[in-house]
């Protein structure tokens, strides 16, 4: 990890993340109020007693935002999680059998990238209810597509390698060898993809709880957040500067990790 | 030759298939036994096909390639009528085969114990902990100082030679009677080459090893070996000693 260490700008995102996880993990012991209290100064200024003011109901942001922070963050780990699970099968799968398997899989993938994903997910949503546990399944089993190119084409660079052979010839059988000898090999590129893919999976959270497909209220997304403040741009300004800015910090610093990260392992 | 053999194979043929609809028939009708413990060399210039009788005998060719015809007998049983599975359990475990270039033949992932440990594990039914004592062993077995901290090291932590030891250990580790040796020494200096050549002479004499020899070194055939094939196109055009 030297690389990444000399990286500053990495190292300083990865520890603005660890502060979010750690706020949105201690929630419920940092929050000042309860993220659904309703209270009677509504649309209030940030200010000592409400350090990021209070939306259109009184409810106080800030409590809001740690508690939505749990729900955007979980998101965009589970997602990735699921995409990166399906990507890998399927890859793996196609890159060391090729064939008519790998063509059939690679088809698939070309079909299900020539969607639009974000109307394939809109489309998906409004059959299913609308919780957090659909949102993440919805966006992990439509970005999967990524991962599974790019553990085909490192498993069909890796199984030529001599160690293969080497290890076929004492005896290993296909599965071992797939998961033994193969997919060790081809984590560096998929730890940065999934990386990046996190980012992705946050904003589209954010994006689908904005059109009201995604985390319901009166639970807290930044999301949703979002999408409250939409009538009161110019009344109460914080109301969407608070978890706009906590989306773009979030997603920028995931970047700059997942950067470098792909300096340190040259995904 | 009326010491038993370890294996006999008789006329065996591999072609590749190009795509051009081109035939190449690298081993085309090749015969030659291997006694046990004996040394036997297979020589000749690149392209003559002495790599593909190797991998031919492990039942290894990759796909444009096939084994057209031909009987490799071991023990009486023919190589050739043994399903994908069985053959599976000869690899490693009766038949072994080391490579030319030792630094690319080990997966840089692993640590050289979980390598030299995954014969045992895949043939000898035998735990996890039981395989990393039977390859530290190994590792000692086959001249590698400081076993307990090669064990825990990576590939890219070992010299060449030091490397196509561990190669050696792993594919001895199940008590193989046939070993096929693919340019062992080619990537190596002359020094470590010998040192090479002696462990495998070792083996020989203390396990009854047979080694099927696969060399453009004719030099190092004469000097170790018991018998010379010397291939072209193919086909053997002329056997010494």
């Amino acid at each position: 990890m030297r690389r990444f260490r000399k990286n500053k700008a990495a190292v300083a995102a990865l520890t603005i993340l660890f502060l979010m996880v750690l706020a949105a993990v201690l929630a419920p012991f940092i929050a000042p109020y309860d993220p659904r209290e309703l209270g009677v100064t509504a649309l209030q200024a940030p200010s000592f007693s409400h350090y990021f003011g209070t939306d259109d109901f009184g409810r106080d942001i800030f409590s809001r935002a740690l508690f939505g922070a749990r729900i955007s963050l979980s998101v965009g780990v589970v997602a990735v999680s699921i995409s990166v699970l399906v990507g890998f099968f399927f890859g793996m799968i196609s890159g060391y059998f090729g064939g008519f398997i790998e063509a059939f899989i690679m088809r698939f993938v070309d079909v299900m990238l020539s969607f639009p994903s974000i109307f394939l997910i809109l489309a998906v949503q409004t059959m299913l209810t609308p919780n957090i546990y659909n949102v993440m399944a919805v966006i992990g089993l439509t970005s999967w597509m990524g991962v599974s190119r790019l553990v085909r084409a490192e498993v069909l660079s890796v199984k030529e390698r001599p160690y293969i052979e080497a290890a076929r010839a004492i005896g290993a059988s296909g599965p071992r060898i797939m998961l033994r000898h193969i997919l060790p090999n081809v984590t560096a590129p998929v730890i940065v993809a999934g990386t990046l893919g996190m980012a992705g999976a946050i904003l589209t959270e954010s994006a689908l709880s904005f059109l009201g497909l995604g985390v319901q209220p009166p639970l807290s997304s930044w999301g949703n957040m979002l999408q409250d403040s939409q009538a009161y741009l110019r009344d109460a300004p914080w109301m969407s500067l608070i978890p706009g800015l906590l989306i773009l910090i979030t997603v920028l610093c995931i970047y700059l990790v997942g950067e470098g990260l792909r300096e340190e392992l040259g995904g | 030759m009326n010491r038993a053999k370890a294996i006999e194979i008789e006329n065996l043929k591999t072609y590749y298939n190009c795509d051009s609809g081109d035939v190449v028939k690298a081993v085309d009708g090749v015969s030659f036994g291997i006694g046990k413990g004996e040394f036997f060399a297979l020589t000749g210039p690149s392209g003559c096909g002495k790599s593909t009788i190797g991998f031919s005998v492990m039942r290894l060719i990759q796909k444009p390639g096939s084994i057209i015809s031909g009987k490799m007998l071991m023990d009486g049983y023919d190589l050739m009528a043994l399903t994908e599975k069985e053959m599976r359990k000869v690899r490693g475990a009766r038949i072994s085969m080391i490579f030319q270039d030792p630094f690319t033949s080990l997966n840089p992932v692993l640590t050289i114990g979980d390598q030299v440990a995954e014969a045992p594990i895949v043939h000898l039914n035998i735990s996890r902990v039981e395989a990393l004592e039977m390859a530290e062993s190994m590792l000692k077995k086959v001249g590698i100082d400081e076993p307990a901290l090669r064990m825990r090291q990576y590939p890219h932590q070992l010299s060449g030679g030091q490397r196509q030891r561990v190669m050696i250990a792993m594919a001895v580790s199940c008590g193989a009677e046939l070993l096929i040796a693919d340019e062992p020494t080619t990537a190596l200096d002359v020094t470590t080459q010998a040192s090479i050549m002696q462990l495998l002479e070792g083996l020989k004499a203390e396990e009854g090893l047979s080694v099927l020899f696969i060399t453009h070194n004719i030099k190092l055939a004469e000097k170790y070996c018991d018998r010379i094939a010397v291939m072209s196109r193919g086909r053997i055009i002329q056997r010494m000693k």
